[in-house]
């Protein structure tokens, strides 16, 4: 038994520091103090924001290209959807991986079968109705296909380009890192309603700003309910579809 | 969790905790000693093992059961402060109540520094306002000159505008809906921000990200129907952004503090 040449108090054998005083016998320098690692707050929501932020320099920048070049080739709502996934996966994979695991079957798959379907109807309806009472107040809503008709592209394109793969990031960003992000600092009520806003708010169309605040609520209860993304995907790809699908009814 | 390799960052990370964990020797003891007493105690350690048995009054019992340690998973006697293995500080109750003390004054002064955020958001409703009515009004002159300038036209003429032909009807139509437009819209987001900031009173942290990102949106869509707009009062843009950033920082922190001190009742 040893005693401590600071304090003289009795130390264990194959003691580094003194228990009582904490004093250091072989010169190692201090202990650290004791405190929770875990991440702030602040770099908990970090790379949702600096996500969001991103997404919307680029849809702005590609926009502005857009709006000078007079280009209105598909070739750049190729680009941005290349720019936008990147980055997306890019931050899931760094700064969130815990998002993948949201990648998984739900259980009990005919209820999810009728809530997709659900939801993409009822959407649907809702889109109709409310473009039929913007569209009298003078908002002008876009058509989608015109400028894969002009520059002569099969129609299947975009039905990859507009319904499917913003499917499956816009998911994977909104229901994905940004809910769970959201979720982590605050309640899950306020994640709901603030990753749909800033769903509603990255098309940067102030036509659909309402309605796709509607849209994001309703794939937000599909993640929250199923707790997984391929639910809120499935339904994101069926309304993106059929919204396509009507343009080409209403328009030949 | 690796162990420390230098003192600096660690003293740099939590300046203010950093004569709580610091041992006794290093505060009280004169500064003569210690140079000398460190070599001793290796020495001790390493060759004296066997002597200090001799001199010692024989071993105590074997150490009193302890708590492990959350830092090494030594067993930690009930009384002892520090660890012996690592040296890793116990938390008193004493700095327990420090700590709390320290975070409800910083809470308390983040708080008093996000009700400017919240005031912020209200300015941002008032300068919606004027200006949709500045831009209104501006928009309402262009449109009574061009009610003047179509005038003698009759109803069914047609005109070139922005490479589209419009008939002199429906061109009085469009003026007429761009003019509520603009009154409607910045209205509108004037009163989304009224709405934001009574709710920013309750809760920043929502709110504040909302008037970030509608800020945002209204910056981008402007830009989109007239780039010149972007660098308009690019000054006030940053500053305007800043602000937002500080808020919604402000606005975690509290929320933050606020949740380590639900923990620690």
């Amino acid at each position: 038994m040893s005693t401590c040449p600071h304090c003289s108090a009795p130390t264990r054998e194959n003691a580094r520091f003194c228990g009582k005083c904490g004093a250091s016998f072989t010169g190692e320098i201090l202990p650290r103090k004791p405190r929770p690692q875990a991440a702030t707050y602040i770099q908990t929501m970090a790379p949702a924001l600096y996500l969001w932020g991103l997404l919307v320099l680029s849809n702005v920048i590609i926009g502005l290209y857009i709006h000078f070049s007079k280009n209105t080739s598909p070739k750049s709502t190729l680009a941005l959807l290349g720019v936008d996934s990147f980055l997306i996966l890019l931050f899931v994979a760094i700064k969130s991986p815990r998002t993948f695991r949201l990648l998984r079957l739900p259980g009990r798959i005919p209820r999810v079968v009728l809530d997709v379907l659900g939801t993409t109807a009822l959407l649907f309806l809702f889109i109709k109705i409310y473009s039929r009472v913007l569209s009298s107040t003078g908002f002008e809503f876009m058509d989608y296909l015109p400028e894969y008709r002009n520059a002569g592209w099969p129609l299947w394109v975009p039905f990859f380009t507009i319904a499917l793969w913003p499917a499956l990031f816009e998911e994977l960003t909104f229901r994905g890192l940004i809910f769970e992000k959201l979720s982590m600092v605050g309640t899950q009520r306020e994640a709901i309603i603030l990753s749909s806003l800033l769903f509603s708010i990255i098309h940067l169309m102030p036509a659909v700003f309402i309605s796709h605040f509607i849209i994001g609520l309703a794939f937000c209860n599909l993640r929250v309910t199923h707790k997984s993304l391929y639910p809120s995907m499935a339904a994101h790809f069926l309304y993106n579809s059929t919204v396509l699908l009507d343009e080409i009814v209403r328009r030949g | 969790m690796e162990t420390p390799k230098t003192p600096e960052p660690q003293a740099q990370e939590f300046p203010s905790n950093e004569s709580e964990s610091r041992p006794t020797y290093d505060v009280d003891s004169p500064p003569f000693e210690s140079p000398a007493e460190e070599p001793a105690a290796s020495a001790v350690e390493t060759e004296g093992t066997p002597e200090s048995a001799q001199d010692t009054p024989p071993p105590e019992v074997e150490e009193p059961p302890g708590r492990p340690c959350p830092e090494c998973g030594d067993l930690i006697p009930t009384d002892d402060a520090f660890c012996s293995g690592c040296g890793y500080t116990i938390n008193t109750q004493q700095e327990n109540d420090k700590e709390t003390l320290r975070i409800k004054r910083e809470l308390a002064s983040i708080t008093m520094e996000s009700k400017k955020s919240s005031r912020f958001i209200l300015i941002l409703a008032v300068l919606f306002a004027m200006f949709g009515t500045v831009l209104g009004f501006m928009n309402k002159n262009e449109a009574d000159k061009a009610y003047k300038a179509m005038s003698r036209l009759s109803e069914s003429y047609s005109l070139p505008v922005n490479g589209k032909r419009y008939t002199v009807k429906e061109l009085r139509k469009k003026i007429k809906q761009e003019m509520i437009l603009i009154f409607a819209t910045n209205y509108f987001l004037s009163l989304v921000m009224f709405g934001l900031y009574f709710w920013s009173r309750k809760n920043l942290f929502p709110a504040i990200v909302a008037a970030f990102a509608i800020y945002l949106a209204v910056q981008a869509v402007n830009g989109f129907i007239e780039p010149k707009t972007i660098y308009q009062g690019l000054i006030f843009k940053i500053i305007f952004i800043a602000l937002f950033i500080t808020g919604v920082k402000n606005a975690l922190k509290v929320r933050e503090l606020t949740a380590s001190l639900a923990k620690r009742s």
